[in-house]
């Protein structure tokens, strides 16, 4: 008889639970259930292997797309083994050149976009002492930046740090993505690189 | 009539445990999820290089939301204790150009 009551009582103390659990979920804020998806991430993601994609054009020239093509399609053979499901996605590439303006840009079919733009503006000539001589040198005013554009985050702008692999350009930071470079006279164009490897040409 | 009980019971207790797991298991990002999503995706956005200096990595990791562990590739971090944490994954595919994918788990804290 006590077991039966035993059993009453557990059978009592189950249903009561699940009493408390459903008032429980009705007592919440309704929340869409989704699977939760690493949308930031993701668009990142793209960012990252389209940047990568510029810095190696900058480097070894050819087709802009094939590259970023390239570090795409390791992206998704690297996040199919880690169970990542990166949406597949569609860009264009454009490199534009057009009076001292330059840029290269990645557009994704979902919105991600990658802008590298520089400016370049003639500022004269500067002569500067130097070990007991005197070294001419050709005034660039340099605007530059990276634009990263994706629905997440809507638009973010940097200014990585650039300065000349070689040593022999003088590269000064004014603000915010703006630069003072002086190569010296003699040199026809200076090359620059950026803290990712994205490689810039200053000079006429 | 035991047997009916015993079914009684157990359909019960199967309901409960259906309904104790959607409540626990089936619930939308927490807020610090997002919030730590957002961190990272920006590190990833600012550095190309991080990713190849692992006790730098896990530094800034570390001091940007509270995680339980960071593993890259197959080394795991242990940074503080904890009896849950949500799993998120970056890659690095490389710097500088070059292609040399580096896997990253963080596991980030309730």
């Amino acid at each position: 008889m006590s077991s039966r009551r035993g059993q009453f009582l557990l059978l009592g103390v189950l249903i009561l639970a699940i009493c408390l659990l459903a008032a429980l979920s009705l007592a919440r804020t309704p929340n869409p259930r989704l699977i939760s998806s690493h949308d930031w991430i993701y668009s990142a993601e793209l960012v990252h292997a389209a940047r990568l994609g510029i810095v190696k054009y900058t480097k070894i020239g050819g087709d802009l797309g094939e590259h970023v093509g390239y570090f795409l399609r390791e992206l998704y053979r690297v996040a199919g083994e880690e169970g990542l499901n990166i949406p597949p996605v569609d860009f264009s590439t454009d490199v534009s050149v057009s009076n001292f303006t330059y840029s290269y840009r990645v557009l994704f079919n979902n919105s991600v976009e990658v802008t590298i733009y520089w400016k370049l503006e003639p500022r004269g000539f500067i002569l500067i002492g130097k070990k007991g001589g005197a070294v001419l040198y050709r005034v660039w005013r340099l605007e530059y930046y990276h634009v990263y554009r994706a629905p997440q985050w809507g638009e973010i702008r940097i200014h990585p740090t650039i300065w000349d692999p070689r040593g022999k350009v003088e590269v000064i930071h004014l603000d915010r993505g703006n630069w003072r470079v002086l190569v010296p006279v003699g040199v026809d164009k200076a090359v620059l690189e950026d803290e990712y490897g994205v490689r810039i040409g200053v000079g006429a | 009539m035991r047997i009916i009980e015993a079914l009684l019971i157990s359909i019960v207790l199967i309901l409960f445990m259906y309904s104790a797991t959607t409540l626990t298991i089936r619930t939308p990002m927490s807020g610090h999820e997002i919030t730590a999503e957002r961190a990272l995706a920006w590190l990833l956005l600012r550095s190309d290089s991080i990713a190849y200096d692992e006790s730098r990595l896990v530094l800034v990791i570390a001091n940007m939301t509270p995680v339980g562990y960071v593993k890259v590739d197959d080394n795991v971090h242990h940074i503080e204790a904890s009896t849950y944490t949500y799993p998120i994954r970056l890659i690095w595919l490389g710097f500088n150009g070059t292609l040399a994918p580096r896997r990253v788990e963080v596991g980030v804290k309730p």
